[in-house]
């Protein structure tokens, strides 16, 4: 069984100015050979001018933060807080088979009444404010239709 | 005079039934989130952006206007009944509200206390944003595209420097801000740029679900570690008659408010300074004053400063957002990104060229303030009830909001992913010390600031000094951008050569 609350511990802050750099290289390479600096016969600055300096002080700015970084202790990470885009990406994909509504009427039920093991009641409130949120406001009030999902779509004959 | 005249033509454009219900709506949200430990402003005012689709321009930001406002209110309350700040402006709240609450058994007072200062601090604000805007927009006039991109840098570069606890990784995430912000097409020459091959991204990456991940989401991720904890109200029952203040506790209010209110608001123009650094400022000031008590210990001055100096901070960053389209702080972004969500674009000409909405914003302040106080009283009685909604019931909550504020943005589920990609970047970020509240101003200003450097170089035929040194305006500026720049370099000179030793923190 996995513990979600032990700590692993992971060197993310050398990760991340690594990360910046990757970024600034790459966005440096891309603006620079596809579009160039300065257009020197319209004495103009191309569309990639401002990626560019920028860039440039991306890659300068990362490796002082790399260098800042090396005595920095490694951070800990838990997988209890991955539980959210865990559990989101889980959801959405739901959404994209079932629908929106099933998929958050689910979501809700699994994450209050049997991982957070929340009564029933609470879950419900959960659910039903939920769903006030997705049908009166955002799809009635504001008109937005989301997903019905491969079965919705289906059923609908879209 | 004048200005006070087109306040009161403000005051007939909010004077609408449909701006009134966004305003009283905005409160309360505000109110709730607010108080809600956690959440926090910037948080709250990203999730709650979406629900202003339907309105126009004007009753949107208002609305967003009341939101933000109302969450200043509301981060008092949990700092205040259970010692957690519902956001860091409310940390020195907690200082002297929790043991007026507890060791004085004054819980309602001190909530009363705070609500009366940030009213008084508000109103203060308030008045002299409406001085102080108009005027900064005429000097605003005197901005070409030269002066607006050091202005712009200065901006971008006082808040890398400011927000957090490391410059480098404050500019740092600026620059990814901008380069995110760089994605699409590219608007002077039409041309896509940096969109990998992926359609969706010809259109750049969207505001509003990358302001949701990398804020609201993020937070979720951060809060599960928080899910666990109990929470400890002070007392069991509140009422608004046990909550009323005497005359004596009147007289020791009003005089830290009203200064708290006047500095807190000028310390709210500056870029990055923001309503926390206004509420540490003025309580570090009111120490130099006579209070009854002394601080710490629950003294009615202490609260008043920092609820004071906080909202008055908050009503002063509207000066530089509405004048000259430069926002003071990550939630300043938020809004700012919203008023270019609905083609509004803030700075000098705002005033002259759309008053009704700009003086209709600032008159919705003025009763969004009132509306605040009057509704921060009215849940007095079900306040213990809000702020013991547990964070565990809370977070599946917010993640269907998430989801639903970054597909109604979109109508995709591009956007989604987006949202989802920024949270973990953001949480990542977060986890690490780095701050986000740059990436996401750089983010909003990127464009402006691309626009007018590219104007500012075609003027002159790339020739830099040219840039930087073309008036007045703009070598004062830039002589500022390079003291800031220079400050955390010759800082750390100081501290290794042993000149300089920084105070160790308690």
């Amino acid at each position: 069984m996995i513990d979600a609350k032990k700590p692993v511990k992971l060197p993310t802050q050398q990760i991340l100015p690594i990360v910046g750099l990757i970024v600034g290289i790459v966005f440096l390479y891309i603006g620079l050979s596809e579009f160039g600096f300065w257009n020197s016969n319209t004495h103009t600055p191309t569309a990639a001018f401002f990626s560019t300096i920028v860039s440039v002080g991306l890659i300068a700015l990362s490796l002082i933060a790399l260098l800042q970084s090396i005595r920095k202790p490694m951070e800990e990470f838990r997988l209890l807080n991955w539980y959210v885009p865990i559990g989101f990406l889980l959801m959405v994909i739901a959404m994209m088979i079932i629908g929106t509504v099933p998929a958050v009427i689910i979501f809700e039920i699994i994450w209050c009444r049997f991982y957070e093991k929340m009564s029933w009641k609470t879950t419900i409130i959960a659910v039903v404010f939920c769903l006030i949120m997705v049908i009166p406001i955002f799809t009635w009030w504001l008109g937005i239709d989301f997903p019905v999902g491969k079965i919705g779509e289906l059923i609908l004959g879209y | 005079m004048e200005n006070f005249m087109w306040l009161l033509h403000g005051f007939g454009v909010v004077f609408s039934l449909q701006n009134l219900g966004a305003c009283l709506l905005g409160s309360i949200l505000g109110l709730i989130v607010g108080a809600m430990p956690g959440i926090g402003s910037l948080a709250g005012v990203a999730l709650l952006l979406p629900l202003t689709y339907k309105f126009d321009p004007t009753t949107a930001i208002i609305m967003l206007g009341a939101l933000y406002y109302s969450n200043m209110y509301g981060g008092a309350f949990s700092a205040i009944l259970l010692n957690i700040p519902g956001d860091s402006p409310a940390v020195l709240t907690a200082v002297d509200g929790y043991p007026m609450a507890t060791v004085k058994k004054r819980p309602g007072q001190a909530l009363m206390t705070a609500n009366a200062s940030s009213c008084i601090g508000g109103i203060v604000g308030m008045l002299i944003l409406v001085i102080l805007g108009p005027a900064l927009a005429e000097f605003g006039l005197k901005f070409g595209p030269a002066e607006m991109t050091v202005l712009l840098l200065v901006a971008m570069t006082s808040i890398g420097w400011l927000v957090g606890g490391n410059p480098v990784q404050g500019v740092l995430l600026s620059f990814i801000g901008i380069l995110v912000a760089s994605i699409g097409m590219d608007v002077q020459t039409g041309v896509p740029r940096f969109d990998f091959g992926n359609i969706y991204l010809l259109g750049g990456v969207e505001f509003i679900p990358f302001v949701i991940g990398t804020v609201g989401f993020a937070q979720l991720m951060q809060l599960m570690d928080e899910k666990d904890n109990e929470v400890h109200s002070v007392t069991d029952k509140l009422t608004i008659r046990g909550s009323m203040l005497t005359a004596h506790d009147w007289k020791r209010l009003t005089p830290p408010s009203l200064r708290a209110g006047f500095v807190g608001t000028f310390v709210g123009v500056l870029p990055g300074a923001g309503a926390t650094a206004a509420s540490f400022l003025c309580y570090a000031m009111q120490k130099g004053f006579k209070s009854e008590e002394p601080l710490g210990t629950g003294a009615i001055e202490g609260i008043a400063a920092s609820e004071s100096a906080n909202n008055a901070a908050a009503a002063g960053s509207f000066a530089p957002l509405l004048a000259l389209g430069i926002p003071g702080s990550g939630t300043g972004a938020v809004l700012l990104g919203g008023l270019m969500m609905w083609g509004l674009n803030p700075g000098p000409l705002l005033f002259t060229n759309d008053p009704d909405f700009a003086w209709g914003l600032i008159a919705s302040l003025f009763i969004s303030n009132i509306v605040a106080l009057a509704i921060s009283l009215g849940i007095i009685p079900v306040l213990l009830k809000i702020l013991k909604v547990p964070v565990r019931i809370m977070i599946p909550v917010i993640m269907i909001v998430c989801f639903l504020g970054a597909y109604a943005a979109t109508y995709s589920m591009f956007g989604v992913f987006i949202m989802l990609i920024s949270g973990v970047v953001g949480y990542l970020f977060e986890k690490n010390d780095y701050s986000t509240a740059p990436m996401l101003l750089a983010f909003v200003l990127a464009p402006l600031l691309e626009d007018n450097m590219r104007k500012a170089f075609i003027a002159t035929g790339g020739d830099i000094s040219e840039v930087f040194f073309s008036s007045a305006i703009a070598t004062v500026l830039t002589i500022i951008l390079i003291v800031l720049c220079a400050f955390p370099i010759v800082r750390t000179i100081l501290i290794k050569t042993g000149v300089y030793t920084p105070k160790k923190k308690d």
